[in-house]
């Protein structure tokens, strides 16, 4: 045997025991995981054999997908590969991605929610957006649309002029923290938000009380006011938003001091998944919960995913189960639902609905030392009359909390306008 | 299933090698390799197999009638049919669609359309078989007179599906005698591993960052964008497809097959004429001797003949009217090249006759990419600069830092110039007749099969953003 020969065959012992490691490997590797935690999304099963899905070639898709979503050492084969794309560039003072994505708009909830998708509603919508990854903290942009805008504000005026002028309507408007970045090269990336809820202000008719919970979010916002790695404010950041509503309701606000706090480290929050990069993921968020100085007791409304039927069942304000789930915002309400019906034992006349996304989540446990009873809404979700809610348990109070970005949601819209009916 | 991909790789090839290496005869490993081709084909269409062996059939039978009757007009007429069958077949296939729809569009009519889809591959088995019988025809090459051998050659796993478009007369051979050594097999490992690294870990890479500015808002695009985002398009077409003949040809050596090669450094040519002679040559060669001679080649109506080659050259490359245009954009630069500009480009500098061939290149990509031609030639114009949309902005500069050491890596690959170095090192290095960076290479394919194999589990990252608003 020659040298050449001899290479040769250390070339093809080498190639081929890698190959047949990883497929021995591979074969070895357990196939029964459902759930990507990490991806928040369900694994590809093992297909089931059927004629018509081999023929349609379905069968074979199926595998294939079933195949890589059980590969051996799959997630740290994927940490691994990201820090291998970090190669490709060079490192500067900052580190900056910015990443298109989709998603979809849906209130979630673990109680409800089966290992699969959230249930079908009609205001899940697909949704395009951006994000800023700015060292450690992760972004959504915004972009200013005055026709949408218009629109959430004319939706909340059909909604008061409904209701009629003895209930009270207020509106807040949480912005988003890029509006307060101070890298300013990297701020105008997103348009301004004071400028939107101004506009938004602006178009409501003379019934609407707009609260202000930029300035006090702006002048505290060297504190812990958003995450890093979610979309959310913290509750310290909803805490703020609250003084603002207190300003704005003629309310003395109840100092943070009065209520217990407690922590939920190690916190990565949905769009950090979005663009996994190795800094984000090293610095995890805290989640800060505030307990209520004020017993509450708590009904959940949701719709049974078979047969449609609502159903309830006892939740809490505060839901210390998510506090060692991945997702720990649900601390905060335990998620999203399609009512929340909080009973407080506060001597008081004031009953509160509040309309809102999950920006909402984080500020309801504030309004507890005020009123007697607290109407969660989640429009994406609800499907009865509003008007009717209002009218039977006498309401005199309704607040739309929503986040800039819904602003853009015309789905939403149509949602809210859907519960006049 | 494609090559680069897990399920391929960990699988169907090891699976495969097993069943091939545990007996020596040829007609069993012909067998073997048959039914793996068939099964590969299936994996993603299954139905359309039936088109695929349609086709073989008829043109075994037709390629046997024109042996028998060679020398008379008989000959010819079948030879005649098969090829119109042949071209039917891809024509109802792959071009059905584009017809009607131009056709209702000019006479306003309301024919209904085709929804059939388009059987994968269809393009290049359809061309590979037709040199067959044409050759059958010429008596360049005896008929096949087993069904399954010609079925064998059709349907090949390793060039079925992206090519290269391998001619009956160059595996004939092949079919019946091969001959595996320890060194072809580990000439193939080095090929089939240059391609994968061409495929996953640069062509990827690339179409990751092009997607980001090709397919945004174009109104909100800068300029420097559309030059990174096209020139990121311009890299990842040729290490996808140049990778993908790497890995046929790497393959087929490892089963004893020798395919020619289909790509030489394309995008270090210097004129037109000479990258079309570097880039997908079984494409060119194939329309050169089955199209371009027989039409006269530039003997007899010159214009009309590479008019009708390049216009056909684009439209094999898909369905619609931007990759007709592509075509003949070549087609005119050729003619352009042939008739005036060959006397500037031999005395220009290289350099400059290099930037003339790259810009030329990168902006026939821009026809390539957008099917929609509007779109196309809104891009264009952002890329020379007219409109309000600005030179610079954000994320350009983020996704330009973000890959700068992937884009000069990517263009030092695209050239001889890591060859060169290898070839350097072998000389200069050599320790009692040893040469030590022969074991580099090793190490090498070592390295890339697992980098490789990480970013394609990396791929499979997925995350479904349940937006909780």
């Amino acid at each position: 045997m020659n040298k050449k020969n001899h290479l040769s065959f250390l070339n093809i012992f080498i190639f081929i025991s890698l190959i047949y490691l990883i497929t021995i490997l591979n074969m070895l590797t357990p196939k029964n995981k459902t759930i990507s935690e990490v991806e928040n999304r369900t694994l590809a099963q093992k297909p089931v054999f059927s004629m018509d899905s081999l023929l349609s070639g379905k069968y074979f898709r199926d595998f294939e997908n079933f195949f890589a979503d059980h590969f051996f050492a799959r997630e740290n084969l994927v940490k691994i590969s990201k820090s291998i794309s970090s190669l490709k560039g060079i490192k500067r003072e900052e580190e900056v991605f910015l990443v298109d994505f989709e998603g979809q708009n849906v209130g979630g909830n673990q109680e409800q929610k089966d290992s699969k998708k959230p249930e079908v509603n009609n205001a899940e919508v697909s949704t395009k957006g951006n994000l800023l990854i700015l060292n450690d903290t992760v972004m959504e942009l915004y972009k200013f649309n005055e026709d949408k805008a218009k629109l959430y504000a004319d939706m909340i005026n059909t909604v008061s002029g409904t209701l009629g002028e003895n209930v009270k309507v207020y509106s807040l408007l949480a912005p988003i923290q890029i509006e307060f970045l101070n890298n300013e090269k990297y701020k105008n990336l997103s348009d301004s938000q004071i400028d939107a809820i101004k506009f938004v202000n602006e178009n409501f008719s003379d019934n609407i009380i707009p609260v202000d919970a930029y300035t006090p979010i702006k002048e505290h916002i060297d504190e812990y006011v958003y995450f890093r790695t979610d979309h959310h404010w913290t509750a310290l950041g909803a805490y703020y938003g609250y003084t603002g509503f207190a300003d704005a309701a003629g309310l003395e606000a109840v100092p943070l001091g009065s209520y217990k706090k407690n922590i939920a480290p190690d916190y990565l929050g949905y769009i950090s998944t979005v663009n996994p990069s190795v800094t984000v993921n090293g610095n995890p968020d805290d989640v800060v919960y505030y307990i209520p100085p004020v017993k509450t007791d708590m009904n959940v409304f949701y719709y049974d995913k078979d047969s449609g039927e609502m159903k309830s069942y006892n939740g809490s304000v505060i839901n210390k189960k998510y506090v060692f789930l991945d997702q720990k915002y649900g601390v905060f309400l335990g998620g999203d639902f399609a009512l929340g019906v909080i009973k407080t034992n506060v001597k008081t006349d004031r009953k509160i609905m509040v309309i809102k996304d999950s920006y909402g989540n984080a500020f309801v446990p504030f309004l507890t030392p005020h009123y007697s009873e607290i109407y969660v809404v989640d429009p994406r979700h609800y499907k009865e009359s509003i008007v009717d809610l209002v009218n039977e348990n006498d309401i005199g109070e309704v607040m739309f909390l929503n986040y800039i970005l819904t602003t853009n949601f015309d789905n939403f819209m149509d949602s809210v306008l859907n519960l006049l009916k | 299933m494609v090559f680069s991909s897990l399920v391929f790789l960990y699988l169907f090839f090891p699976i495969n090698l097993i069943f091939y290496f545990i007996s020596k005869n040829n007609t069993y490993r012909n067998i073997i390799l048959l039914s793996f081709s068939l099964f590969f084909y299936a994996w993603g269409e299954p139905f359309f197999i039936l088109a695929l062996l349609f086709s073989g059939i008829i043109n075994y039978s037709f390629a046997l009638l024109i042996d028998k009757y060679k020398g008379t007009y008989k000959s010819k007429l079948f030879l005649y049919s098969a090829v119109i069958i042949d071209l039917s077949m891809i024509g109802i296939f792959k071009y059905y669609n584009f017809f009607v729809n131009n056709i209702n569009f000019i006479f306003n009519t309301n024919i209904g359309l085709s929804s059939i889809g388009l059987p994968i591959g269809i393009s290049f088995y359809t061309f590979q078989i037709i040199s067959y019988v044409i050759d059958v025809y010429r008596q360049d090459v005896p008929a096949q007179k087993k069904f399954y051998k010609l079925l064998l050659y059709m349907s090949l796993y390793h060039q079925l599906i992206a090519g290269p478009i391998v001619r009956y007369i160059d595996v004939a051979n092949e079919i019946d005698n091969r001959v595996i050594t320890p060194n072809n097999f580990s000439y193939g490992i080095n090929r089939f591993i240059i391609g994968l690294l061409k495929k996953v870990i640069i062509a990827n890479t690339a179409g990751q960052v092009a997607t980001v500015f090709l397919d945004s808002n174009l109104s909100e695009l800068s300029v420097l964008g559309a030059w990174l985002g096209i020139i990121m398009y311009t890299i990842q077409i040729y290490f996808d497809f140049s990778g993908y003949s790497d890995m046929a040809i790497g393959l087929g050596r490892m089963f004893g097959f020798t395919y020619k090669e289909n790509f030489n450094y394309p995008y270090i040519a210097k004129s037109v004429q000479d990258f079309w002679r570097r880039w997908h040559i079984s494409l060119s060669s194939f329309f050169k001797d089955y199209v371009y001679i027989p039409l006269g080649g530039n003997r007899k109506s010159f214009i009309r003949n590479v008019l009708i080659v390049w216009m056909l050259t684009g439209l094999w490359h898909g369905a619609s009217w931007n990759f007709i245009i592509w075509g003949l954009y070549y087609g005119i630069f050729l003619l352009l090249e042939r008739k005036l500009l060959y006397r500037i480009l031999d005395k220009i500098p290289a350099a400059l006759s290099h930037i003339y061939l790259m810009l030329i290149v990168i902006i026939g990509w821009v026809f390539f990419y957008y099917i929609d031609i509007t779109k196309g030639l809104k891009f264009m114009s952002i890329l020379f600069g007219y409109g309000s949309n600005p030179l610079y902005d954000i994320k350009f500069e983020v996704e330009f830092f973000n890959n700068i050491i992937f884009l000069i890596f990517a263009a030092f690959a695209s050239t001889p110039v890591f060859k060169g170095m290898y070839k350097k090192l072998n000389e200069l290095i050599v320790i009692n007749n040893y040469k030590p960076s022969k074991m580099t290479v090793i190490a090498f394919n070592a390295l890339i099969l697992i980098v490789s194999t990480i970013l394609l589990v990396g791929q499979t990252y997925n995350p479904f953003l349940y937006f909780r608003f």
